[in-house]
């Protein structure tokens, strides 16, 4: 097998899924910086962009109960790729995100491997970081919809719970909103494509496949089981449309651009965001 | 006395009894006039809430009359600016400077006075002030958030910055959330930061064998 012939790595619903949370987070990640910017110079430019306040606001609500029923789809889909019958395998198996010991153990691997050490880890299908990136994710959404819904619907939160809670939802709705926006485009975009090996994108997210020869560094131990089990054939891909590749590179760099000028533009007002 | 003039009158008196009332308002609003000093006939109105007129809410006393000093039968609990220096003529915000920093301002345009009320403006806990916790969620907060209660008055409009001393104190909840989340920030930045930037200078001096790309 020659070391450019594509593997498939990601299925149609998987690179769907991701690129429906992009969308949805940028624009909830902009509406979101619109409204806890509104009074700076700044954020009243995007306020005006997307046509004022309550359009903000209602963008920003919408645009919410669409990731979150995304989430919920998502479950579904997840729960049903268990194979039942062999639950424990399937759950904390090799291709499963959960995460095990192993993961730390290849953490401390890498981290010799950083300082010249030790050997660099050979990852199986998922990598630590990826599954980190996952799950955070993964509880990311609950937190900000639960807290979402409280400030949605304030007066009828309050008849279940305290009315201060409000206060502490818009805390940990924005603490959360911070934390995902700077991860994500910090480390997951930044560093994500902007390494040797990746430069200038990893499309794997995109194409749904990655060249063996690139996965033999990345993910040995991937690429050898699926080698002993006779299933590396079947994997085999067709290289993408040169259409296709410049479609999602185009798409790839306007979203990274959007964000580095998200977090640039929101850094001199970084102390609004206490409360 | 002659029978006149306690007949005629009388005789006035029944002949307007059917008559509607001279003033179109609720049935038995005048209440007894208790609470007569002008300087806090609005919360009276206010606590029988019959929309009743008093021209004092128009004319506040404190415009045309001397500044109240201490002493006078006027409390700082009743009106809690007593005795400030050229009252009149401030704004609520050239003392309460960090007060307009708030979502109700910002984002609604509510001033202070859409709250706190007009003149006088009593301490929260004066039984008569619409800010008192008995009251303010149906006086204040319901007049925007429909449905209002007592529990929802407990939001904290004016909230303080979430990591003093003071907070930690007052609004503990608040506190330890801000502590956990910026632990939650700093903690993941702290680990994932360094590890890229270890990850990307020592990508930079491999040899990969991805001829592809």
């Amino acid at each position: 097998m020659e070391a450019t012939t594509r593997i498939r790595r990601f299925t149609g619903i998987d690179r769907f899924t991701h690129i429906f949370l992009i969308i949805t987070f940028m624009m909830l990640a902009f509406t979101g910086a619109a409204q806890a910017f509104y009074e700076t110079s700044w954020g009243l430019q995007l306020v005006w962009l997307m046509g004022g306040y309550q359009q903000v606001k209602s963008i920003h609500i919408i645009t919410g109960w669409a990731m979150t029923i995304g989430f919920l789809i998502h479950i579904v889909i997840t729960l049903s790729r268990i194979n039942w019958r062999h639950p424990w395998h399937s759950l904390f198996g090799p291709d499963s995100l959960i995460p095990t010991w192993r993961d730390f153990k290849e953490f401390g691997q890498r981290l010799m491997w950083f300082t010249g050490l030790g050997k660099a880890p050979l990852f199986d299908r998922w990598t630590y970081l990826e599954k980190f990136d996952y799950w955070a994710v993964f509880w990311g959404i609950p937190l900000l919809f639960i807290t979402g819904i409280m400030l949605i619907y304030p007066v009828n939160t309050s008849y279940l719970l305290p009315g201060w809670t409000l206060n502490v939802a818009i805390l940990l709705h924005r603490a959360e909103a911070v934390l995902a926006v700077v991860y994500i485009i910090v480390i997951h975009l930044l560093f994500g494509h902007f390494r040797r090996s990746t430069f200038p994108l990893n499309d794997a997210m995109f194409s749904g496949s990655v060249p063996v020869g690139h996965l033999e560094d990345e993910k040995h131990n991937w690429v050898a089981r699926l080698r002993d089990e006779g299933r590396l054939a079947t994997l085999v891909v067709a290289t993408p449309a040169i259409w296709f590749r410049l479609l999602y590179f185009v798409f790839a760099y306007a979203i990274i651009i959007l964000g580095v000028y998200l977090i640039l533009s929101a850094l001199p007002y970084s102390n609004l965001l206490h409360g | 006395m002659r029978l006149s003039r306690v007949v005629y009158p009388l005789l006035v008196g029944l002949g307007l009894l059917p008559a509607p009332p001279a003033v179109f308002a609720q049935h038995g609003m005048v209440p007894p006039d208790i609470y007569a000093d002008a300087a806090i006939s609005r919360y009276r109105n206010q606590r029988l809430s019959s929309a009743y007129y008093d021209p004092s809410d128009q004319v506040p006393q404190l415009l045309f009359g001397p500044a109240p000093q201490l002493g006078s039968a006027l409390t700082p609990k009743l009106d809690a600016h007593i005795g400030t220096k050229g009252y009149i003529k401030r704004r609520c915000t050239s003392c309460h400077e960090t007060a307009i920093a708030n979502s109700h301002n910002k984002k609604s345009n509510i001033t202070c006075r859409q709250c706190h009320g007009s003149q006088t403006i009593s301490s929260n806990d004066h039984y008569f002030s619409p800010m008192n916790p008995i009251r303010r969620h149906a006086y204040v907060c319901a007049k925007c958030h429909e449905g209002a209660s007592a529990s929802f008055a407990t939001y904290v409009v004016h909230q303080n910055r979430e990591i003093t001393p003071d907070t930690r104190q007052t609004f503990p909840a608040l506190y330890w959330s801000h502590v956990l989340m910026l632990a939650l920030i700093v903690g993941v930045m702290l680990v994932f930061l360094p590890h890229g930037i270890a990850w990307w200078i020592r990508e930079w001096f491999v040899k990969h064998r991805d001829s592809e790309d």
